[in-house]
């Protein structure tokens, strides 16, 4: 054995492995022998532990076999004949050891002291759980929290974080229009300091005006024919609302709406959400070919 | 008489190939549970307590103490037939040689390792300590 000190949770286990030792001398003494070495007690305890653990083990293990929770008497009986046990003896042994010593006293009970690394309360058992049964772990070994901070909800923060983002979008792609586009510049020599988006005329100025944007088009589309087969294109349909136009007049409006349709999303806001990003979701325009 | 073949009386199945005395019966649980009874008032060596502890270790939960009583009473048989067939192997080797016939060979026995491991063999368990050299 060792000298070394052991905490209490050892000492909870070493304090049943001592009656078995306790056991198993009185056994020997039994049986006859006046002394014994000490290896070979160690082997006969470790022997009788592990059978004890093994008959415990197969017996719930036939138990369960048969859809049961609770072992029997006959579940005993087939772990004892597979390991070799002859079980009809058993009532002659009985009887023969009698008169033997009853010597082990019972145990006392020392339950396994908490180690200092314990973090919080541990879940205590259901009521189906027995109580021999080991304890629920660290609550901090399976309680989840997430680490993403709650977006930010707060209404102003928001309006302002949604007027910022609608004005650089709106930059941008003023930008990109005057990149791309044919520019007019205001100063007389610097050309790429203020670019403006060179405007031009209609022939027609006030058709904007009569006519409906497009977000406004697919709306009353969607609404109105939600039946149809065949969509068409919303470009369309203003050509076919200004047939009655002569034909310079519907290439402006073809023009037109497609002018409209870039910064149209700007101007059929009015209607709806200005947040971009709380706009009601646009279905993709599905074309089914006659 | 030898059971009929093949029937079921007092609790012992005989298979029809046991008429000849080759097989014997297969056991039934009839003579145990009547032991059980009997276990009410018994108290083994082991505690039961110590072997209740090692059942739950096992994941047996108990429901009757006679149970955990059959199975201590099983495990202490297990461990002194061991124990007599080492004394058997201690009391050849002793008397082999055909030593001292004015007294018996002395009653002092001790259980060594070398008594053991033969007495183990029997049983299919091999055990090899080392030597240790202290």
């Amino acid at each position: 054995g060792n000298k070394h000190a052991s905490t209490p949770a050892d000492n909870y286990y070493l304090a049943r492995r001592r009656t078995l030792q306790v056991v198993v001398s009185s056994l020997l003494t039994e049986a006859g022998f006046e002394s014994a070495e000490k290896a070979a007690v160690e082997t006969l305890t470790e022997m009788l532990q592990s059978y004890i653990s093994e008959i415990g083990r197969s017996a719930k293990s036939y138990c369960e076999h048969t859809a049961r929770t609770q072992p029997t008497l006959s579940d005993i009986m087939v772990t004892l004949v597979e390991m070799g046990f002859n079980v009809e003896t058993l009532p002659a042994y009985a009887k023969r050891s009698q008169r033997m010593v009853i010597t082990a006293p019972p145990v006392t009970n020392q339950p396994v002291t908490p180690k200092a690394l314990t973090a919080g309360q541990n879940k205590p058992h259901p009521s189906h759980i027995p109580g021999h049964f080991p304890e629920f772990p660290d609550p901090h070994t399976y309680i989840k929290t997430p680490t993403y901070r709650e977006p930010v909800s707060d209404y102003q923060v928001l309006r302002e974080k949604a007027a910022s983002q609608r004005r650089d979008v709106e930059r941008a792609l003023t930008r990109f229009m005057a990149k791309t586009g044919e520019t007019q510049s205001l100063f007389k020599d610097d050309v790429s300091t203020f670019p403006l988006i060179a405007a031009r005329p209609f022939t027609v100025p006030y058709l904007t005006a009569l006519l409906p944007s497009e977000l406004e088009m697919q709306q009353m589309e969607e609404t109105d024919s939600s039946e149809q087969d065949d969509q068409t294109d919303t470009e369309n349909l203003p050509l076919h609302m200004s047939t009655d136009d002569s034909g310079p007049e519907k290439e402006n409006a073809s023009v037109l709406q497609q002018n409209t349709s870039l910064s149209g999303s700007r101007n059929g806001e009015e209607n709806v959400i200005d947040n971009p990003y709380l706009r009601p979701v646009k279905k993709p325009k599905i074309r089914r070919k006659k | 008489a030898a059971p009929p073949e093949g029937a079921l009386s007092n609790g012992v199945y005989v298979p029809p190939s046991a008429a000849n005395g080759d097989v014997k019966p297969v056991v039934s649980t009839t003579p145990l549970v009547d032991f059980l009874m009997q276990l009410e008032d018994y108290t083994p060596t082991i505690p039961d307590a110590v072997t209740g502890y090692y059942l739950n270790r096992a994941g047996f939960e108990a429901s009757d103490p006679r149970i955990i009583r059959l199975i201590s009473l099983a495990a202490q048989k297990f461990i002194s037939d061991i124990a007599n067939d080492a004394l058997q192997h201690c009391k050849m080797k002793g008397t082999a040689s055909g030593s001292s016939r004015n007294k018996s060979k002395d009653k002092k026995y001790t259980l060594t390792m070398e008594d053991l491991t033969p007495a183990l063999a029997e049983y299919g368990i091999n055990v090899k300590k080392p030597h240790y050299f202290t």
